[in-house]
């Protein structure tokens, strides 16, 4: 009758989710004071936004509006309510929503009332973590076993326009099993990219003990697959590269990107606050894979440390022209592990990286900062949307691609704005 | 004003009938005997020490419902205006004393197929959310406080950590008290919320109780209870309970899905893995009512269940086809009590093993059909790795208690609990979990010590309190340090010391006042400050979750010649600090960390009225303001719900209880009973974000009841046929997660 929470507990320890701090907080002291910022005028049209709010538990919220404009973002009394700790991840003009609570994966779109509304769902065996697109009209998704062991994953293919599975395959991705737990490794995806009929999965080497450790730190790999997978898949190829450590970093999507030129570029960051565990010895940088071709460039590492005086790369996204947008980690000195997940590192400045010319430039303006998850981003009127949260406060700010600079827009109500959407156009 | 003390143990409840010049007075021994015996009172002043001996070898034990005319003696003119219940040494009567405790009565819920936790519900301010049917995880919530902020009590013993499979037939439990907010020393725990303390029936009488039940979804519940006192002094109690339900009930609304998962609309089937049975054997022995002990005896419980779990905790996408739990625990206890002139004594000591294994080895993905895949990977269970995870918890737990009373009006006790936990874990099939796979313990005592006094020819009772906690606990497990696997040991030590009052006063013969404080404590859980050894790391600077609990209530009772009155009504107000919550900060890794701050303010009010002998009329309702206090959030972030009512908590809910019973020919009697419960629709997040309709909501919740009970020969065989939510409303107390519907209940009872 008193039953005991072991089930619960199983769930909690296995299918954690990806939110949280490791800030001890004094939930007693005065809240500060917080000055309006008047607003400033930003107009791509309706657009969507994915919030999280604030408190003990964080709901999320999908929210359009008509105008970037108004005195605050905010999912005050608006917007669709999501269970828990959820991806956004846009393909087109569909934007998928998935979770660790319900086990279920929703799809949005306008439809014919010209609101966002619910276009599908599916529902998944375990957490999805990754995910990917193809040609803005396939999402692909995969779920990414935390325990250690040997298991294979799971590959979705979705069709972004009806928002249903149209496969799922088994497949592996990197074993190391010596029968004893600790001495080998496993695969954890930071990527899911198809370039023609090639999938490249860019991955960590994780310990097969289950301590999400990374114990062989020091190498880029990326597994390669003839796409589409057949059931059971395994790499037809796995790339190494020994300049930098293992693409990525937990929980972001865009850790490989492709240009419009058809080179991808990978970002590695291995630092312990960027949950690597030991820290790498290489130097955070970039990589490139030339059009066409399924090896790294050994003639192209673009050193982030030697570039920023020692700072790392924790997200980058493609935004045109050979153009990323990225954060660099300023200084990680002491960063406790996971420390850039969450505020007890405020040391994230936004910047502009030219992937060809090696070149970055701070975006002006904006605030060291902190932030963990964005949704892959997109370019309105040759702007982009990022939310800016320091100690106190969030703030979306409107990045001009050409000049690097910033305007700090209208405060957000809540604690991020995991990625702002235009599902019109 | 002139009043009659009455000294009755606790067990003994008492009604004052007055019919015109007469007072009748009806003595209530539970479970099986009525007395009523009318007084006369000449000179009260020495009546009341005759009359509280003549009670206790007097009394003609009789069934219930054999109403025994006893000697009726007028009384002369209104000497007395009141009749107070008077704790007799270590006893208590409760319900006039300052704490704020309903003491339910199981007595006419025990023809029913109502099982404890749903007669809980009876008691205004507590709200009891089910995931399921038979056997599912369920949360208590009283004065707003919920889960183990409650604390359970058997006999005054607690039950924390005692294994899913103890039951608690409703044969072997004799009364429930529940304490609300306020918990008196004798029971020795940390409860920070309150204490539910489930009494069984004396010992010195021959009982034997058999029923049987069967209904809906296959369920079938037995219990054999039975009770034998030898002239020698000597006793021997058996209490078995075997309980088995299908529980596959209707779910209206789940996910039709095709063979990818996709959702291709929603369907109505029935849960077709959610098999609970469940075993209990308790047997007790020994001696009472010697010079040398008033109770000494040894007691010994086996209970076994097994539960087939369909879906996970929090989603009903999730569905399992074998994933199942197995528990099975054993209690030896023995307890000495005995009250000498001034001095009472007690104690007992208790050893345990509860042993849970949780089985996830079926490699295969079931949908609500039923049907399955065979996942390709054979190293994939249900849930996630296959797994067969064994928790043992070893309990030791004792405690010793006196009670001394300085003067007729003065009593001073003490109490000391110790509790000790073991925690250990194996995994035989999934090698990477390592939970509890080294040895740890934690080691919780409380030192009560509480001083009572009365005065005012008893008209006021107040008590002071005070509890020191000291928690110990030691973890041994293998965590990543430095990126390597290493031993580590955390040891916590923790120390707080609670107090509190009470106080009541009787203002005149109908109206009682009573008022209550403590600053109460919960220590954390095991897992909560020592962690599971690997994903949730130990806190050891975790502190125990307090809060300030107040109560103030009134109690009027006031009859006519054909009815009975009783209102009842308690506000409270609960300031809550360092709620212990779950923080995933480090993506696979956790740590519970002390956060929410939540202020409570509340009021119930229960109203019981009694007429023409055959009707009874019970009502409850409570309305409770849980609002979030935190400033900032796990990460210093401004909390932006501050002020705002608490999240997936109900706040309005109501029951009501009508009932009749009818002399049908000799000796039998026909009842009737109509239950109704309501619970207003609540938000599971924050509720003033996101739009109205688009806002996840658990739904406004109605129910209605229907049993309808016959006993014949004097009460000694009983048929009752029970009609649980007869319009067979979709109800639901977990977001998505739907409770059962329609069901019958038809069982038999037995007693002697």
């Amino acid at each position: 009758m008193f039953k005991i929470t072991h089930l619960s507990l199983l769930i909690a320890t296995l299918a954690l989710t990806a939110c949280g701090s490791d800030s001890s907080s004094d939930n007693s002291k005065q809240a500060p004071e917080i000055n309006p910022t008047p607003p400033v005028a930003v107009e791509p049209g309706p657009f969507t936004f994915a919030i999280k709010t604030t408190g003990d538990t964080e709901p999320e919220y999908l929210v359009t509006q008509d105008s970037i404009s108004a005195e605050a973002l905010t999912a005050d009394g608006t917007g669709i309510e999501q269970q828990g700790w959820n991806y956004f991840y846009p393909v087109g003009n569909t934007l998928f929503i998935s979770g660790y609570t319900n086990m279920e994966a929703t799809s949005y779109k306008v439809n014919s009332d010209n609101e966002v509304a619910k276009l599908a769902s599916f529902v998944f065996e375990d957490a999805l973590e990754m995910f990917g697109n193809v040609d803005d009209k396939v999402l692909l998704a995969s779920d990414e076993p935390r325990t250690g062991n040997h298991t294979q994953r799971v590959l979705y293919t979705v069709d972004a326009e009806t928002g249903l599975v149209t496969s799922k395959v088994n497949y592996r991705l990197h074993d190391v099993d010596t029968g004893t737990p600790g001495e080998g490794t496993v695969g954890y995806a930071t990527g899911l990219v198809v370039r023609d009929n090639l999938l490249f999965v860019p991955f960590h080497k994780l310990d097969d003990a289950g301590y999400f450790a990374t114990p062989e730190p020091n190498s880029a790999d990326i597994a390669i697959y003839d796409y589409p997978l057949t059931d059971g898949a395994e790499p037809k190829k796995i790339i190494s590269d020994t300049r930098t450590s293992h693409v990525g970093v937990n929980g972001t999507t865009t850790s490989l990107i492709t240009t419009n030129s058809g080179s991808m570029y990978t970002m590695s960051n291995g630092s312990v606050a960027a949950g690597f565990s030991p820290a790498s010895t290489k130097p955070s940088g970039i990589l490139r894979i030339n059009k066409d071709e399924t090896e790294f460039d050994a003639n192209y590492f673009f050193n982030i440390e030697d570039a920023t005086d020692g700072g790392k790369i924790f997200w980058f996204d493609y935004i045109g022209g050979n153009k990323a947008i990225a954060r660099i980690i300023t200084d990680d000195t002491g960063a406790a592990p996971w420390g850039a997940y969450n505020k007890s590192l405020i040391m994230q400045k936004l910047v502009i990286i030219d992937l060809v010319a090696q070149t970055i430039t701070d975006v002006a303006d904006v605030p060291l900062h902190a932030k963990r998850y964005s949704s892959p981003v997109e370019v309105m009127n040759g702007k982009v949307y990022v939310s800016i949260e320091t100690a106190d406060d969030a703030f979306v700010y409107q990045v001009d691609i050409d000049s690097a600079t910033a305007v700090k827009g209208v405060e957000i109500k809540g604690k991020t704005i995991k990625g702002f959407y235009d599902l019109y156009h | 004003m002139k009043s009659l003390s009455l000294h009755l143990p606790s067990n003994f409840r008492i009604a004052a009938l007055f019919y015109a010049k007469q007072l009748q007075l009806c003595v209530k021994r539970l479970p099986l005997v009525v007395t009523t015996f009318t007084l006369s009172l000449l000179t009260f002043s020495t009546l009341a020490a005759t009359h509280s001996d003549e009670t206790n070898t007097q009394l003609q034990k009789k069934h219930l419902n054999n109403k025994v005319n006893g000697e009726q003696i007028n009384a002369v003119d209104n000497t007395i205006e009141r009749i107070s219940v008077v704790g007799q040494n270590d006893h208590k009567e409760l319900t006039s004393s300052g704490f704020n405790v309903d003491v339910l009565l199981t007595e006419e819920f025990k023809n029913s197929s109502y099982n404890l936790i749903q007669v809980l519900q009876s008691s205004p301010g507590i709200n009891v959310r089910h995931n399921g049917g038979v056997g599912s995880a369920f949360n208590l919530s009283l004065n707003g406080l919920s889960g183990n902020q409650i604390r359970y009590f058997f006999d005054g013993i607690p039950m924390e950590d005692f294994g899913s499979a103890l039951a608690f037939p409703a044969n072997l439990v004799e009364q429930i008290q529940v304490y609300k907010g306020v918990v008196p020393v004798s029971l020795g725990g940390d409860a920070l919320g309150g204490a539910v303390n489930v009494i069984t029936p004396e010992l010195d009488q021959d009982l034997l109780d058999l029923s049987y039940t069967y209904g809906s979804f296959n369920t079938h519940k037995a219990n054999l209870f039975g009770q034998r006192y030898f002239d020698n002094g000597s006793f021997i109690r058996l209490s078995t309970s075997a309980e088995h339900s299908d529980n596959n009930y209707r779910m209206n609304n789940v996910n039709q899905t095709d063979a990818l998962g996709n959702v291709i609309g929603q369907m109505s089937v029935k849960r077709f893995h959610d098999e609970y049975t469940a075993g209990m054997v308790n047997l007790k022995f020994g001696l009472i009512n010697k010079t040398y002990a008033d109770e000494l005896s040894l007691g010994i419980t086996f209970a076994k269940n097994r539960n087939n779990e369909q879906h996970t905790a929090t989603s009903i996408n999730k569905v399992f086809g074998q994933f199942h739990s197995n528990n099975e625990t054993k209690l030896f206890s023995t307890i000495y009590k005995k009250d000498f002139n001034q001095l009472s004594l007690s104690a007992y000591l208790l050893i345990g093993e509860s042993e849970e294994v949780i089985n996830d080895t079926a490699n295969r993905d079931y949908n609500w059909l039923g049907e399955y895949t065979i996942k390709s990977d054979e190293l994939k269970g249900e849930l996630s790795a296959k797994s067969l995870f064994t928790v043992t918890d070893d309990v030791i737990r004792g405690n010793v208690s006196a009670q001394y009373q300085l003067t007729a009006q003065d009593t001073i006790s003490i109490s000391y609990s110790h509790n000790y936990l073991e925690k250990t874990g194996v995994d035989q099939v999934n090698l990477n979990n390592t939970a509890f796979s080294l040895p740890n313990w934690i080691r919780k005592s409380v030192t009560g010590l509480a001083y009572d006094k009365t005065a005012f020819t008893n008209d006021l009772t107040i008590s002071v309190f005070a509890k020191y906690y000291n928690y110990q606990g030691e973890i041994n497990a293998e965590q990543s340090i430095n990126f390597t696997a290493q031993n580590v040991k955390t040891e916590v030590d923790l120390n707080e010391t609670g107090y509190g009052a009470s106080v009541s006063f009787q203002l005149n013969a109908n109206l009682l006042i009573k008022s209550s404080y403590e600053n109460a404590y919960r220590m954390p859980e095991a897992e909560e400050i020592l962690g599971t050894g690997k994903y949730v790391r130990p806190n050891p600077n975790l502190q125990a979750e307090q809060s300030d609990n107040i109560n103030l209530g009134l109690q009027a009772d006031f009859n006519t010649s054909n009815t009975v009155h009783r209102f009842e009504s308690n506000i409270f107000y609960r300031n809550s600090a360092n709620f212990i919550r779950y923080v995933p900060d480090q993506i696979v890794y956790g740590i519970y960390r002390n956060l929410q701050y939540v202020e409570t303010t509340g009021i119930e009010a229960g109203y019981y009225l009694r007429f023409f002998d055959n009707y009874a009329l019970q009502l409850n309702g409570t309305y409770q303001e849980l609002i979030n206090k935190s400033l900032f959030d796990a990460e210093g972030t401004v909390d932006l719900n501050y002020g705002e009512r608490m999240p997936n908590e109900p706040y309005l809910f109501a029951n009501a209880r009508l009932s009749a019973n009818y002399d049908v020919g000799q000796n039998a009697q026909v009842n009737l009973f109509w239950t109704s419960a309501f619970v207003e629709q609540f938000y599971l997040n924050w509720e003033s974000a996101g739009n109205t309709e688009d806002k996840l909501v658990i739904p406004q919740s109605i129910t209605h009841d229907i049993d309808i009970e016959y006993s014949f020969a004097d009460g000694s065989y009983n048929v009752s046929l029970s009609a649980r939510n007869i319009f067979n409303a979709e109800v639901f107390d977990n977001f998505n997660i739907e409770k059962p519907g329609r069901a019958f209940y038809l069982k038999f009872r037995y007693l002697y």
